[in-house]
Order: structure tokens, then C-alpha cells, then sequence
């Protein structure tokens, strides 16, 4: 039930609800998942089974998998790679050149 | 004055540095969150008047899972198994 290319959705976690695709399967009651969720080890309680399974091999890239999941008209929603925002240039804090002690004096006693 | 009355202050007795212990007024805070299917008080969701609620971040305030605030943990599991599987149907 739970093989390689099974299309299944995430139940638990700040995934939960979204379109995932089992890439491996680990020892114990876990596998890795791919798809619309990052590419994560996975516990098989935290995934529902759905009755479609995609032709993607043992260890697959997200690429093929998502290019699969497109197949079977599954939306899949890629994670925008971040784009670094141009440093803004600090400004620099205008230093007024200090009035020697003297000349301040002499104002204050006119 | 007349607005430590009203029952919606606590009253919390002190010691104060001068030795005597005296009557602190303290507002109440609002009720926990709850489930909304199994009524159980929710984890991880800030108990705060509106106030602090204002400047603290919001990923603070519920968790980040679908139905943050509203569900617990397991009945959200079940609300999302329930509806993959009668969309399957």
C-alpha cells in the first residue's frame, strides 16, 4: 500500500492537507516523501494513501517528481527560490566639524 | 475610585517595601482557547488581553499548522482524513 511513486497527503504537521509522493521507503514505519512537501523522512501514520500511484523510480528527483505529479493534473506548488534584496547602501551620519572650545567661549561672553 | 469595583479586577494582596501588605488590582486575563470538535484547551496558543496581543508576532500568538487556533492537534488529523476521503468517495 505504502510503495514507491504512492500519491498520498500529508496529515500532520504545517503540511497537513497538502499532495505528497513516497520517493523511498525507510526501515521502521518510515518513508521519504516528495512533492508538494519538502523533501522530508515521513512517519506513515502522518500520511493518507490515495488510491493513485505515479511511475517514479526509488529515490527520485523533485523535478520528476513534480513533473509526475503534473501528469496526473495534481497542481504542485514549487517554493520560489529566494531572491536576495539589494543591500541598501547605509547612510552615513553627517559629523559636523567640531568648533574648538575656544571659539564657543568667546561667543557666549560677548 | 469606582473602577476597582467592578469584578473584572483581581485582587492580589502584596507586601510592599514598607513592611504593610496592600491591594494590587490586577485586570483578568481572557479564557484559554479551546477546540472547537473536542473542547480541550489548544497548546501553543497566546492567553494575552488585546494589548500585548498587538506587539508580539503573529506566529506567537497560534500555531502553525491548518486550523492553528481552532482545531487541537488530533481532531485536525481527523478533519483532514475526513475530507480526503469523502472527496474520494
Amino acid at each position: 500500500m505504502m510503495e514507491i511513486g504512492r500519491l498520498c497527503i500529508k496529515t500532520a504537521g504545517r503540511n497537513a492537507g497538502k499532495h505528497c509522493v513516497i520517493v523511498d521507503t525507510l526501515e521502521g514505519n518510515f518513508v521519504m516523501i516528495d512533492g508538494n512537501v519538502p523533501r522530508k523522512r515521513c512517519n506513515i501514520r502522518h500520511l493518507e494513501p490515495l488510491p493513485i500511484v505515479l511511475k517514479v523510480k526509488k529515490g527520485a528527483s523533485t523535478d520528476s517528481v513534480h513533473e509526475a505529479m503534473k501528469k496526473e493534473n495534481i497542481n504542485t506548488r514549487t517554493t520560489k527560490p529566494k531572491t536576495k534584496k539589494p543591500v541598501k547602501p547605509v547612510k552615513q551620519r553627517k559629523i559636523k566639524a567640531k568648533q574648538p572650545a575656544a571659539e564657543k567661549k568667546q561667543k557666549k561672553s560677548k | 475610585m469606582k473602577a476597582r469595583r467592578s469584578r473584572s479586577y483581581r485582587r492580589i494582596r502584596i507586601r510592599v517595601p514598607s513592611g504593610e501588605t496592600r491591594l494590587f488590582y490586577k485586570k483578568r486575563k481572557p479564557h484559554k482557547a479551546k477546540c472547537s470538535i473536542c473542547g480541550d484547551v489548544l497548546k501553543g496558543v497566546f492567553r494575552g488581553n488585546v494589548a500585548e496581543m498587538r506587539n508580539i508576532a503573529k506566529t506567537k500568538k497560534r500555531p502553525e499548522r491548518p486550523y492553528g487556533g481552532a482545531l487541537c492537534s488530533s481532531c485536525m488529523r481527523k478533519a483532514i482524513v475526513e475530507k480526503v476521503r469523502s472527496e474520494l468517495k
